[in-house]
């Protein structure tokens, strides 16, 4: 245990982002963003579309996006599905979306 | 299928059954185990004896992801079981031979994403892991499912299990 603590910590020391504290975050202005993750989803690549998401998240320091997984979102054969909520405008549904896609919707969120 | 997808659908059950800890363990080598137990709702007998039966869900969806499991197990020439009581917690067990690790660091940072505690112990020849995760997020000082948390947590077993 002992050497695993270690290492984590030398591992977050050579990384550059800063630690966000959501306490801090204004909820209400908060965009999230849900991976639908049945296991239609993860058969489809769903696993890969949320570990972008999240990485983006970190290496970008994005303090007002959140990105949570659910369960499956009704269309399997629509897979991987994302939803996007944005404070004050209508929800939306993106289907069969690639990891570099989810990358690309998450850039446009956070200009 | 590899024994990260196997991780992913089996733990989230877990969690999807109220699971606040996650203890899942993970030995890879000519014959792979991996046993997930968890704290969660438990299954009662009749549920547990339909578990693996395609179609058969309690969450309203597709009923597949444990069917897919059961198969990959007969696949790979091993066994899948489950043993679990109504509100004491669930313990699944999946062997097989020749099955591939796939990318457990990527199945990690889903199951981090909810905030329950997961710990891990993962050996692949002479490599192994060792994650506790609310541990760890107590020592990098920020919450469990937080990205920094859960991004340094990915390096970590993607540096020490290869």
């Amino acid at each position: 245990m002992k050497k695993s603590i270690a290492d984590i910590m030398a591992i977050r020391e050579s990384m550059q982002s800063q630690i966000i504290l959501r306490d801090n975050v204004d909820a209400e202005k908060e965009i999230h963003i849900i991976v639908g993750m049945g296991t239609c989803g993860i058969n489809a690549g769903a696993r890969e579309v949320f570990n972008a998401l999240v990485d983006y998240v970190e290496e970008h320091e994005l303090k007002g996006v959140r990105v949570t997984r659910t369960g499956c979102l009704g269309d399997c054969d629509d897979e991987p599905m994302i939803e996007v909520h944005v404070p004050g405008k209508e929800k939306e549904i993106y289907k069969k979306v690639t990891a570099e896609q989810a990358v690309e919707i998450i850039k446009k969120l956070a200009k | 299928m590899d024994l990260s997808f196997v991780l992913l659908e089996l733990a989230l059950n877990s969690l999807d059954a109220g699971a606040t800890l996650v203890k899942a363990t993970l030995k890879v080598g000519r014959r792979a185990t991996l046993k997930v137990k968890d704290n969660g709702a438990g299954m009662d007998r009749e549920t547990l004896s339909r578990a693996c039966e395609k179609g058969f869900s309690l969450k309203g969806s597709g009923g597949i992801g444990l069917y897919q499991v059961s198969a990959a197990a007969e696949e790979y020439g091993g066994k899948f079981s489950i043993r679990s009581r109504k509100g004491k917690g669930t313990t699944a067990t999946f062997k097989a031979k020749g099955i591939n690790m796939g990318d457990v660091a990527k199945t990690v940072a889903v199951l981090l994403s909810d905030g329950a505690n997961l710990i891990l112990k993962a050996k692949a020849g002479k490599n192994s892991v060792f994650v506790d995760a609310k541990r760890f997020a107590n020592e990098l000082g920020a919450p469990l499912n937080e990205p920094a948390t859960i991004v340094a947590i990915k390096r970590y077993i993607n540096e020490n299990l290869k």
